[in-house]
């Protein structure tokens, strides 16, 4: 009886077999490799390279013929030294803490709720999933139409509830409310994301740690504490990884959604990028940049990697 | 008679603990559902119709979506004679 690369053998062609029968697994194996590595080199390396050389540049891309002065540090130094970009850096942090807590709080909670199996669960965490399916793009154009002060749903709303005049607040046009408002927006989409990792976690715990705990008379918040929580944790560090390297790097929904303003209180680190490389063409300058930006999400998710696996061998 | 034996878990929530549950995961999923559902009919809107101060909801609209090219068709052809119905709905 032949055994399955003994078939494989003699149902090759005998055209491909005299081509590749010379060559070796490793020489073979490195054949197919090599298109898909070619393209990432294309795709990924070469632009990160590019933006990196040029980061050390006084180069501006509306005037590609003017002469290319290498200036060494000095775009970093104005970066770490600019006023502007520190405050980008406290908006970006303000959104991605607030964002991530409410994510967090909202997506285990109703995890937490799902995972009792209630009729009909399943239906209601589709309904929930729903957001999280929408393109970035199109939640910040139909968001901007939901707030706008008049005409939206959102003041209708509010109005309904509270009683005041929809037409007497805005959320993206008012300083206070606009980083409240994409960081609603952010956690509508997202929670379903955190929701789904959570219920992930909260499924693997076996019935029977729960039912010793029982045996033992563990009160439920005791059960919480010392079972639900201690093994759900590396999932719930999971959804904070995610999220905290997506939220960092927001641009689309925030473009579309207040692109920055009123004035610059919404003006996440991404934007700023943008508006150094595509509105003042400081595209040097731009590229150290996001080589910070870069580097900072970089760094931070390694060190956050690294405290992950710790838990995880707990 | 046999009665069905089913395994019972002491950690089953209970159907108390159920109902609450289910009542919370059905509100944040009808609050959640809704801005996609108002954009879903605003679908169906007329353009002015979209914009109105204060916010239309659907029926009055889609009703009147559905007809217009209707009454479009049927004055172009009372009004003037001869005119084909379908040029009177790009007015």
């Amino acid at each position: 009886m032949s055994t399955l690369a003994e078939r494989a053998v003699a149902r090759t062609p005998r055209r491909l077999a005299l081509r590749f029968g010379a060559m070796s697994d490793r020489a073979i194996a490195w054949l197919f490799i090599t298109p898909s590595v070619l393209l990432l080199l294309a795709i990924n390396i070469f632009p990160l390279l590019w933006t990196i050389q040029l980061s050390f540049t006084n180069y501006r891309a509306n005037r590609p013929n003017a002469a290319l002065r290498y200036v060494g540090l000095d775009n970093y130094r104005d970066i770490l030294t600019d006023p502007e970009v520190w405050h980008a850096m406290q908006t970006t942090a303000h959104f991605v803490l607030w964002s991530i807590a409410l994510e967090l709080v909202l997506g285990f909670g109703l995890a937490l709720l799902i995972n009792r199996r209630f009729r009909g669960h399943s239906f209601w965490t589709t309904i929930i999933l729903l957001p999280m399916m929408l393109s970035p793009a199109v939640v910040g154009n139909f968001w901007t139409f939901l707030l706008q002060p008049q005409i939206g749903l959102f003041n209708s709303g509010i109005a309904l509830v509270t009683g005041v005049d929809p037409s007497s607040f805005q959320m993206i046009g008012n300083v206070r409310l606009a980083p409240w408002a994409i960081i609603m927006v952010d956690t509508w989409m997202w929670t379903p994301y955190v929701m789904l990792i959570c219920l992930a976690g909260l499924r693997s715990i076996p019935d029977y740690i729960y039912e010793a705990a029982e045996v033992d008379r563990a009160s439920p918040l005791r059960q919480f504490w010392s079972i639900t929580l201690p093994m759900v944790m590396p999932f719930l560090m999971l959804a904070i990884l995610f999220r905290a390297i997506e939220n960092f790097k927001m641009f689309d929904m925030v473009n579309l959604l207040t692109s920055g303003g009123p004035g610059s209180t919404t003006e996440v680190a991404s934007i700023t990028l943008k508006r150094e490389a595509f509105e003042k063409w400081r595209t040097g300058y731009s590229s150290a940049l996001a080589i910070i930006l870069f580097v900072t999400v970089f760094g931070a998710a390694n060190i956050y990697v690294k405290a992950l696996n710790r838990v995880k061998q707990r | 008679m046999n009665m069905p034996v089913t395994a019972h878990s002491v950690a089953e929530p209970s159907s108390r603990s159920k109902l609450i549950a289910s009542v919370l995961v059905v509100t944040y999923a009808v609050i959640t559902i809704l801005p996609l559902l108002w954009i879903f009919l605003t679908g169906f809107k007329t353009p002015p119709d979209s914009i109105a101060y204060p916010p239309r909801i659907l029926y009055r609209a889609f009703g009147r979506r559905l007809r217009q090219p209707v009454y479009n068709a049927l004055a172009a052809n009372a009004g003037i004679p001869g005119q084909p119905a379908a040029a009177a709905d790009l007015v």
